[in-house]
């Protein structure tokens, strides 16, 4: 997960407090290159979060509806929506969290863009 | 529809819990989530813990239970109850009202208005809207208000929209008479076109249950439940809760002229902590202030998780001081309402288990 890093101490312990030990929850954090990070367009970042998220599924593919196709249910909204708002600093309306708004990389960029993320 | 109550004053809070508290960890495998999704989710939604009513436990039972432990305690008078009002979704019959029930088992006196209300997450701030409108009457010094909810059984064990949220609990507000002015800013509103938006379509007298409401089907999302379990269609909730209630809010700023940075805590009804948040950022509310850790701790169970989360995280404070609460609850119905006022001072405020 992008918005828990090896050396981000807080965010292990939060970990923790949910409950995993942290022998187990190093088997969910992946590893971090600052340096790669600050080049990444926002289109690769919204990629990297939605495959993270539903691995079995192909989000550079262009002209496909990600909720028409399936790849997305409203479970998947919610921790995106989470983890765009973490990694953006930002919080994305309630009101704009509807399925039309998550329906491709083009759609959710312009979301993060109206909510304020740069 | 606006309400302005005075001299009436909540005397006092209890919130009576199940034993038995259930993992989220222990429930995933029957959500097909996968370990990284789980985890993700238990940090949006504070999936964690939720309290379970044992089998044949009613919401009745748990009223019971706590109006004995007040008797018992001395915090309250049997005699001195003019009204019981018992707001609730899992009634013990059809016919007669739980509340009745309640009073006959206690053998409360005969001036007493008994009354069942059919409400669900709004339950506390309707509940207390009777109770002021009660007591406006010269013969209603004290009002019993019971919330309580066990609808766990209600709920489809392998429904990951509803199961690993909710939980069982009963609250016991008192709601009287004071010398003090004290007014209570109150409002409500309904949309009876998004009634079915959370239901349990079989077991009334439209859909009687039968062998064939019992038949366990799988909706499009990949849950599995039966026409005589609870269901939520999140979406359309979430959507409804975001539109409607910081209007709401903002209405109530207005019509108690009470700014928003004065309002000590905001204790809303606890969907989940990613709705919670959503709408303490659309309301330009600090996340502290807006407590959403009902649902990790316990479960969401309706409209106790009002009174649940003033107990909770407010506790003995609320005993000796006063501060300027902001509640509110949304749901089933649909309805939405919110209430402002000072509260402090309570006779009690805490949490027992049943």
């Amino acid at each position: 997960m992008l918005w828990v890093i090896r050396t981000n101490e807080t965010a292990k312990v939060r970990y923790q407090h949910y409950g995993f030990a942290e022998e187990n929850m190093y088997d969910y954090v992946m590893e971090y290159n600052s340096d790669q990070e600050t080049n990444i367009t926002m289109e690769e970042q919204i990629i990297r979060i939605l495959t993270e998220l539903r691995p079995e599924f192909d989000f550079t593919q262009k002209d496909i509806d990600f909720i028409e196709e399936g790849m997305l249910d409203s479970f998947d909204l919610v921790t995106l929506v989470s983890e765009l708002d973490n990694y953006y600093g930002i919080s994305i309306d309630g009101l704009d969290i509807l399925p039309e708004n998550f329906c491709s990389v083009d759609a959710i960029t312009k979301l993060l863009i109206k909510n304020g993320a740069k | 529809m606006d309400f302005l109550f005075k001299h009436k004053r909540i005397g006092g809070i209890l919130t009576i819990l199940p034993q038995k508290a259930v993992k989220f960890e222990d429930e995933m495998a029957n959500y097909n989530f996968s370990p990284v999704k789980s985890m993700k989710l238990k940090m949006a939604m504070g999936y964690n813990e939720h309290r379970i009513a044992a089998p044949g436990q009613t919401s009745s039972d748990f009223c019971r239970f706590g109006l004995q432990y007040l008797f018992d305690e001395a915090l309250l008078k049997p005699e001195e109850i003019d009204a019981l009002l018992f707001v609730s979704q899992s009634p013990d019959y059809f016919m007669p009202p739980t509340s009745n029930m309640i009073h006959g088992y206690f053998g409360l006196k005969h001036d007493c208005l008994c009354m069942d209300i059919n409400q669900g997450c709004a339950g506390f701030e309707m509940g207390v809207i009777q109770a002021c409108l009660l007591l406006d009457q010269p013969a209603v010094s004290k009002v019993v208000l019971l919330n309580a909810d066990v609808l766990s059984p209600k709920v489809s064990p392998r429904d990951r929209n509803s199961k690993p949220l909710i939980g069982d609990a009963a609250a016991i507000t008192i709601v009287e008479q004071c010398e003090e002015e004290n007014p209570i800013y109150a409002n409500i509103k309904m949309d009876g076109t998004g009634a079915l938006v959370l239901n349990i379509p079989a077991g009334g007298f439209r859909l009687p249950s039968s062998p064939e409401t019992a038949v366990m089907e799988e909706d499009v999302a990949g849950n599995f439940r039966s026409k005589d379990n609870l269901v939520m269609q999140g979406d359309e909730v979430f959507n409804f809760v975001q539109r409607e209630v910081p209007p709401m809010i903002e209405h109530l700023y207005e019509q108690s002229g009470v700014d928003r940075h004065d309002v000590d805590w905001y204790m809303f009804h606890q969907p989940n902590k990613f709705m919670l948040h959503k709408l303490a950022d659309k309301l330009g509310i600090p996340h502290e202030k807006m407590p959403a850790n009902i649902v990790e701790n316990f479960g969401n169970a309706s409209g106790v998780t009002v009174p649940t989360c003033i107990s909770f995280n407010l506790g003995e404070q609320l005993c000796n001081s006063e501060m300027r609460l902001c509640m509110a609850g949304f749901g089933v119905g649909l309805t939405w309402s919110s209430l402002m006022m000072k509260m402090g001072y309570l006779k009690f405020n805490q949490i027992i288990e049943f």
